[in-house]
């Protein structure tokens, strides 16, 4: 069939839309009103798999890993918005934070795909700052109308193109670099890939200076009328503030146009992303309380088991009874490995006092806390960390090794190898005088440090599944790669539990074990699950420190937010309690310094309560997580 | 005593004149090259009063800030101290970035920062008052939390407190162009880089871009240098040693200056 002719005869828009939309489209035309068909189209494209080959990682161009650092702090600082990159294909925002793609599609060109990493972050900035987008009821029309969205959307890509090339010369130029760069201009709707080729003339001019290859609209062609107008009305557009009511009204318009002639939503291209109303929508601060509250409480498998054993004629369904069936006996490794619930080394534990803060007493022997064995790995998992954090051990153990034998003049002493001359001079002047000097006048030559023993605490409430604790592992690869070569002794352990019963202490590394197999198994597999006594911790940590001779002992505690546990550890009792654990482990020569991933408000004002100042930092990313916490040892006793 | 430039952003100016005639010490907060140094400079002209400034360190020792004995020739010698020969002047003594200091020295302050302002001497068995012209001012920048210090509280409710940051796009252009001699058009797009390296504190960069900073490269570029190496030696060079970071802020200039 050769090129349509507009109008198009019935028959050449039957196969248009084929050609397009593909063979499940294949009834729209027959519907009768404009209502079914458009709910036909919404269907095939709402409904249809999306397509993997962009978001696969195979045969991928440029992965966002590569820029993300770079994109983020210049998205900042063009925006001046406190944002930060999440990953989703299609690219969207739900007005907090830039969602980007995993990875751009082929082929890989690393000066090319930065380009539109930088221009995709752009629109979608641009889209944070509609105030359109800010209103619930618009965003509740959007959220029900597919066309509208995707009319609206059309549109406001224009219109945040353009000012973000009016504002800033250099953008101007990248966007003119991006309308030559074939992949920007992939067609979609929502993540359905369409052919450019026959892009109906109704929809042409929403893109017309954008892409330069996309086809343009034929010069007065009747059928891109309305699209001509509303792009011609929002070009006009000269703020943000003027922009919220020529937008709707010019894509309501469209809305219309494109219905009357059988089109469906404009597709729109990749650079665009997608406008995704129910993430605007949705509460994400009580969805997270949610997920936190469900990951902090007994694990789901285990739930089942007990409501397994509650209800004695099960009505689970089949597919989860054959699960349970399969669920291994009571005294089996992989029950435990299912219910997380380690196995003892000391069956007694220890009893430890807690801080009521209401009351202003110590609730005796309040909490039993339990050392456990740390959850045993596959090695592979070690070792991938060894290889991939190669440059970074390298560089770790360069500057442990320095910090080993640093050597320096140490100043003022009462006794020494050489005599300090200012000093000295101090106090003759200070004996003509009449006054008794200090006997301070020598210095010595300091060739080793005092040994420092050093004991990690790491949080493995499950606030840290996923991410965090990942970070966290390679953390402690790193750290202890260093530790080996400063041979201080050292110890690492993880911590959760629930409730002031069952508060449990993972043995990653003990003082006295080497770094071997099993404890690399176990540094690299570590477990999340339960919530965060610290208190208890501290306490704990506190005594085996107290216990070591070395003329230094240092705490390091590894947390991604506060203290908080069943009952009425919460906020004020938590924060308390773990306050006054600080203070005793002061008393007992023992300095403590937190590193926290905390995000929530106030986390700076929680943490120098509970750790004082200058004691705590603060990462505003958990991704430095790994060479922070041994630069922050490196800090701490150099 | 000849002006000290200075462009006042809010009432600091008027706040400062009241304490200094109040005879009470005053606390400048705020961020790097914010203009803290150059606004107590400019009260000590105002005033008409010698301004004694103290470079606070690590090592500092309260002997450093009182005096001590020396020997000359055979002969033990009282010198005095920067902030012993600020009372005895009556001047302004200006000790900057305090909490770099150990918080024990600074304890030598108090006695002259209450309604006592005396300052004791033990080793001459002296106790200073100190004049009417004399006023203790502090500065220090809370921005950087880590593994730094903060003012004692019995130090910082001794002062009254001034909070300082970058001034608004219009005056800082105006500073940046009076300071630099630059155009007015120059100073304005600096600014805007400026201001926009700010939203990075604590998200890859310690501190934005500060006032002074902003200044240097305007001054370069009067210097005769090319924009893009001015910008390249100071609001990159100077912000961050970190190479993705100074990649992102190589993308702003370019953002910029097209």
């Amino acid at each position: 069939m050769g090129a349509p002719t507009w109008p198009p005869t019935p028959e050449e828009g039957y196969a248009i839309t084929r050609k397009e939309y593909g063979e499940d489209a294949r009834s729209v035309l027959d519907f009768a009103t404009d209502q079914e068909a458009e709910d036909a189209l919404l269907a095939h494209f709402l409904f249809r798999p999306p397509e993997r080959e962009l978001a696969s990682g195979e045969a991928a161009g440029t992965p966002l890993d590569e820029v993300d650092r770079r994109l983020e702090a210049w998205l900042r600082m063009v925006s001046g918005r406190d944002l930060t990159l999440g990953v989703s294909d299609p690219a969207s925002t739900d007005g907090l934070r830039v969602f980007l793609p995993r990875a751009l599609p082929p082929p890989r060109a690393l000066a090319e795909d930065a380009l539109i990493y930088r221009v995709m972050g752009l629109v979608q900035v641009g889209l944070m700052q509609l105030s359109l987008l800010h209103q619930r009821s618009v965003l509740r029309e959007l959220h029900r109308d597919w066309v509208l969205r995707s009319c609206t959307h059309a549109l406001a890509l224009r219109l945040v193109m353009r000012l973000w090339a009016r504002d800033w010369p250099g953008i101007a130029l990248d966007l003119a670099a991006l309308a030559q760069v074939d992949k920007a201009w992939i067609l979609r709707v929502a993540t359905v890939v369409v052919p450019r080729e026959g892009l109906p003339v109704g929809f042409r001019p929403l893109y017309s200076d954008l892409g330069r290859c996309l086809e343009p609209a034929p010069a007065g062609h009747p059928a891109a009328a309305a699209a001509r107008a509303a792009v011609a009305a929002v070009d006009a557009v000269d703020s943000l503030a003027a922009a919220p009511l020529v937008l709707m009204g010019q894509a309501q318009a469209l809305r219309q146009a494109f219905l009357r002639q059988r089109l469906g939503p404009p597709p729109l291209p990749y650079i665009a992303g997608i406008i995704r109303p129910e993430w605007w929508l949705h509460d994400l601060a009580s969805e997270m309380h949610a997920s936190e509250a469900w990951r902090a409480g007994p694990k789901p498998l285990a739930l089942l088991r007990k409501a397994m054993r509650e209800r004695t004629s099960s009505r689970l369904p089949t597919s989860i009874r054959k699960r349970m069936k399969a669920a291994p006996s009571e005294s089996s490794a992989l029950k435990q490995a299912l219910t997380d619930a380690p196995v003892p080394v000391d069956e007694d534990g220890w009893r430890y006092d807690e801080w009521d803060v209401a009351r202003g007493v110590y609730k005796v022997d309040h909490v039993r806390l339990r050392e456990v064995g740390g959850h045993v790995g596959p090695l592979s998992r070690y070792t991938r960390l060894v290889t991939t954090n190669q440059g970074a051990i390298t560089e770790i153990r360069r500057r442990f090794a320095a910090l080993r034998l640093e050597e320096r003049w140490v100043h003022g002493l009462p006794d020494g190898t050489e005599l300090d001359l200012n000093r000295a001079v101090s106090a003759v002047a200070d004996l003509r005088a009449g006054f008794t000097p200090r006997v301070d006048w020598y210095k010595r030559f300091q060739r080793a440090r005092e040994t420092v023993a050093i004991l990690t605490l790491v949080d493995l409430s499950g606030s840290t599944q996923g991410r965090v604790v990942h970070l966290q592992e390679e953390a402690l690869v790193l750290f202890s790669a260093g530790l080996e070569v400063l041979g201080y002794p050292y110890g690492f352990y993880g911590f959760n539990g629930n409730g002031p019963q069952d508060c449990r202490v993972h043995r990653l590394k003990g003082f006295d074990e080497v770094v071997d197999d099993d404890v690399r198994r176990r540094l690299a597999n570590l477990q999340p699950g339960g919530a965060t006594r610290l208190g208890a911790y501290l306490r704990h940590g506190t005594r085996q420190l107290a216990r070591r001779r070395e003329g230094r002992r240092v705490l390091l505690v590894l947390s991604d937010g506060r203290p908080h546990d069943s009952g009425d550890y919460t906020d004020k009792q938590g924060l308390a309690d773990a306050a006054m654990a600080v203070r005793e482990a002061g008393r007992e020569g023992v300095q403590i310094h937190a590193i926290s991933l905390d995000t929530q408000e106030h986390a700076e004002d929680a943490l120098r309560t509970v750790f004082g100042p200058g004691r705590f930092l603060l990462l505003a990313r958990a991704e430095e997580l790994p060479q922070r916490l041994p630069e922050l040892f490196a800090q701490l006793i150099r | 005593m000849s002006e000290i430039y200075y462009r006042a952003q809010a009432d600091e100016v008027a706040i400062f004149e009241a304490a200094a005639r109040l005879h009470l010490p005053v606390l400048l907060k705020g961020p790097t090259g914010c203009g803290k140094s150059r606004f107590v400079r400019h009260m000590a002209a105002r005033l008409e009063r010698p301004l004694i400034t103290v470079a606070c360190q690590e090592d500092l020792a309260a002997a450093d800030l009182t005096g001590r004995f020396v020997l000359e020739g055979g002969e033990t010698v009282w010198r005095d101290g920067p902030l012993t020969a600020a009372v005895r002047q009556g001047a302004i003594c200006y000790l900057d970035e305090v909490v770099e200091a150990r918080a024990d020295v600074l304890t030598i302050l108090h006695p002259l920062t209450d309604d006592r302002r005396v300052l004791p001497l033990d080793r001459l068995g002296e106790t200073l008052q100190a004049p009417a012209g004399f006023q203790v001012v502090i500065s220090y920048n809370p921005g950087y939390q880590s593994v730094t210090r903060e003012l004692k509280e019995s130090t910082r409710q001794r002062f009254v407190s001034l909070s300082f940051d970058y001034p608004g796009e219009e005056i800082e252009a105006e500073i940046v162009a009076h300071e630099s001699g630059c155009e007015a058009e120059l100073a304005a797009t600096l600014v805007r880089i400026g201001r926009a390296t700010r939203t990075l504190k604590s998200h890859g960069l310690k501190e934005g871009a500060s006032t002074r900073l902003l200044i240097y490269a305007a001054s370069l570029v009067s210097g005769g240098l090319p924009l893009k190496s001015a910008c390249e030696s100071t609001l990159v060079g100077s912000l961050s040693d970190d190479p993705e970071m100074a990649k992102a802020l190589r993308e702003l200039l370019r953002s910029v200056l097209g």
